[in-house]
């Protein structure tokens, strides 16, 4: 790296990305859609005020005007406040599905975390412990890979040694979700196609955390443990149950694989759904109840999955689908994504009571999830809260109703 | 003398401002052809391209279609103003080329016509933004560049309703301060601006149109770019996630 590099804010960046942040025509539309922003009131988040701020730091360092005028310094204080606002947010996603010049704002942020963690800025609070808790215990929450799914499988599951067909449980259904996991388990052998598990203690964090928070040194290691223990066990599909890791999986893991994966990625709600359609599986009780589904970002916004869930939901006999204001690709995110969740809490519990505040409004019987992340920030955010609501994972349900 | 030496001040101003807007283009061009990062890991799959792409997203450009879906009440306006200001900015082709092309004089009509709308468009705009979200929508950028535009397009206006300038003078005018030799020998015009009915207007509209070249946002050449790939990204989902089993 020569002097030039270490100082140039563009080392993270992608041509297509500069050209986004030169895209950006400031005309605020994204305001009305940022989560953070909605709870906190702080301007500095918003989409807008990270992209200017981030062109000027770019002008400063690299631009004509370090050329013309040997370069900038930066306050220091101003960046310390564009690396809390860039890792304040969500990465949900929803201000680029508004933005009117189209920018990929789901996957401008994490390289803008990327660069401030290069300059030693970021990551933030609890983020910083990821890299250690993922290399000592293989997953980012520090628990010991034993709690990881051993729990259920030996007597609710029977999983083959090797198949076509591959489940990753994820950490954070693993460990934070874990009625998620077991409702996609039971899910998964009620359609009665045979398929893998990797052992708890080799199945490791996909790397979504680490990648999220702009810390990519273990990712390469990660994903080629894997994939090659995935594709040793034959597996052509993989099943997640987290969106977050379908969206690492099939977008990121082939730069950091070297090459093409051997096998292809997909959302367990993709799956069900397919199987029910072809009446390889069926629901047999009905289940008079109001539900209102919750669309996660990285499955709308980041998979363009917003129909399978409904089409899973409206197929179980009684059921009435209710629907948020807002919904599918415009959905209001749960607060806990882009790893904010535990360092910013206060804001993930204030955006999943707006989800809460609503599907009360609606007389929700139940809230209906598809993703572990919002279902951990689902059942802090309820707690004390005087608004209850029943929180129920798709699978889970389904698993009610077999 | 004055008014010579101001000219002069004019026109070399209007030179510099050319000059930096096409250095600060090949700047920003330079840098959106620098690829990948040289990290390669963060920047996903390279979605697919194709003619359909090529021609939904041309619509997305002219219709402002993206707009369209977030907000209607404000997409009128700009709606307007994008088109009008395009009809506009190819009437005033007239003072730039020499001949005249014979498309620039088959719009003049429609040109005059946006004229009129312009500024109004821009009132609408910015009154819309104004009282969205109580104003948080409306960064200082934009309400520069906005108010910026409606200067300029009012006074340009009140030009062909009231202040009527000699179009053959600062067509000589924009000629010659597009001309650097011509500039530096020191040869005027000779139809000079000074003394012309229109002479205040005309400047204060040439001034700030020149503020507004500097200040030039550069989305008004990347945003079709990304809206492409937008398009792109869009179309490519179910490619992505849906294979053919």
């Amino acid at each position: 790296m020569n002097s030039q590099d270490s100082f140039s804010f563009t080392r993270c960046l992608s041509g297509g990305q500069l050209l986004e942040l030169d895209a950006c025509t400031q005309c605020g539309e994204c305001l009305k859609y940022c989560p953070v922003q909605e709870v906190t009131g702080d301007r500095s988040v918003s989409p807008p005020e990270k992209i200017r701020h981030f062109k000027e730091f770019i002008k400063k360092t690299s631009g004509l005007r370090r050329w013309l005028f040997a370069g900038g310094r930066i306050d220091e204080n101003l960046l310390q406040d564009f690396t809390k606002a860039v890792f304040e947010c969500t990465t949900c996603g929803a201000c680029g599905q508004a933005c009117t010049v189209g920018i990929h704002t789901q996957r401008l942020w994490p390289m803008l975390r990327r660069e401030m963690v290069k300059r030693g800025l970021g990551p933030v609070g609890q983020q910083k412990e990821t890299p250690e808790a993922v290399s000592r215990t293989g997953n980012p929450y520090g628990k010991p890979s034993g709690e990881r799914f051993s729990w259920f499988l030996a007597s609710e599951a029977k999983v083959a040694e090797k198949a076509k067909l591959g489940y990753y449980a994820g950490c954070t259904g693993a460990y934070e979700a874990k009625p998620m996991v077991r409702g996609d388990v039971l899910a998964l052998s009620r359609v009665g196609e045979p398929f893998t598990m990797l052992p708890p203690e080799e199945e490791v964090c996909c790397g979504f955390p680490l990648f999220i928070t702009g810390q990519f040194e273990l990712l390469e290691g990660l994903v080629k443990r894997l994939a090659g223990a995935y594709a040793a066990k034959g597996v052509e599909t993989l099943i997640c149950s987290c969106p977050c890791c379908v969206n690492m999986i099939s977008r990121d893991w082939p730069s950091f694989y070297g090459r093409r994966l051997p096998f292809r990625a997909m959302h367990i709600s993709q799956y069900i759904d397919r199987a029910l359609r072809d009446s390889r599986l069926s629901i047999a009780k009905a289940l008079d109840e109001r539900l209102i589904y919750h669309d996660p970002c990285y499955l709308s916004r980041g998979l363009g999955i917003t129909e399978e869930p409904r089409d899973i939901l409206s197929r179980i006999p009684g059921a009435k689908l209710l629907e948020f204001e807002r919904n599918r690709t415009n959905s209001r995110c749960c607060g806990s994504g882009g790893a904010a969740r535990k360092v910013f809490r206060d804001n993930a519990l204030a955006i999943f009571r707006l989800a809460i505040n609503e599907a009360c409004e609606k007389k929700a019987d139940r809230l209906v999830l598809s993703c572990p992340a919002c279902y951990s920030v689902a059942g802090a955010a309820l707690e004390g809260y005087d608004r209850q609501v029943d929180v129920v994972d798709i699978m889970e349900l389904l698993s009610e109703v077999f | 003398m004055m008014a010579e030496g101001f000219l002069y001040f004019l026109a070399i101003a209007a030179l510099l401002v050319y000059a930096s807007f096409i250095i600060r283009t090949a700047v920003h061009l330079a840098s959106w052809l620098k690829g990948p990062s040289p990290e390669k890991p963060g920047h996903g799959q390279s979605p697919g391209g194709g003619n359909k792409n090529i021609r939904a997203a041309a619509l997305d450009v002219i219709f402002l279609r993206r707009l369209f879906r977030v907000n209607r009440v404000l997409w009128v306006g700009e709606w307007v103003f994008h088109v009008s200001f395009l009809l506009v900015l190819i009437r005033h082709l007239r003072y730039f080329l020499t001949p005249v092309p014979q498309f620039v004089w088959q719009m003049q009509s429609a040109g005059r016509a946006a004229g009129y709308v312009l500024p109004f468009s821009l009132l609408y705009i910015i009154i819309i933004k104004a009282a969205a979200n109580r104003g948080r929508q409306m960064f200082a950028y934009n309400y520069f560049l906005l108010a910026g535009f409606f200067l300029i397009s009012s006074l340009g206006a009140l030009m062909t309703l009231y202040f009527y300038p000699d179009v053959v003078a600062v067509k000589e005018f924009m000629m010659f301060s597009l001309d650097p030799r011509a500039l530096f020998s020191g040869a005027l015009p000779e139809s000079p601006l000074a003394g012309m009915s229109g002479e205040v207007p005309f400047l204060a509209h040439f001034l700030l149109a020149l503020t507004i070249l500097f200040y030039l946002p550069t989305h008004i050449f990347a945003a079709p770019f990304t809206i492409y790939k937008a398009r792109r990204r869009d179309e490519s989902m179910k490619g992505n996630f849906y294979p053919s089993p």
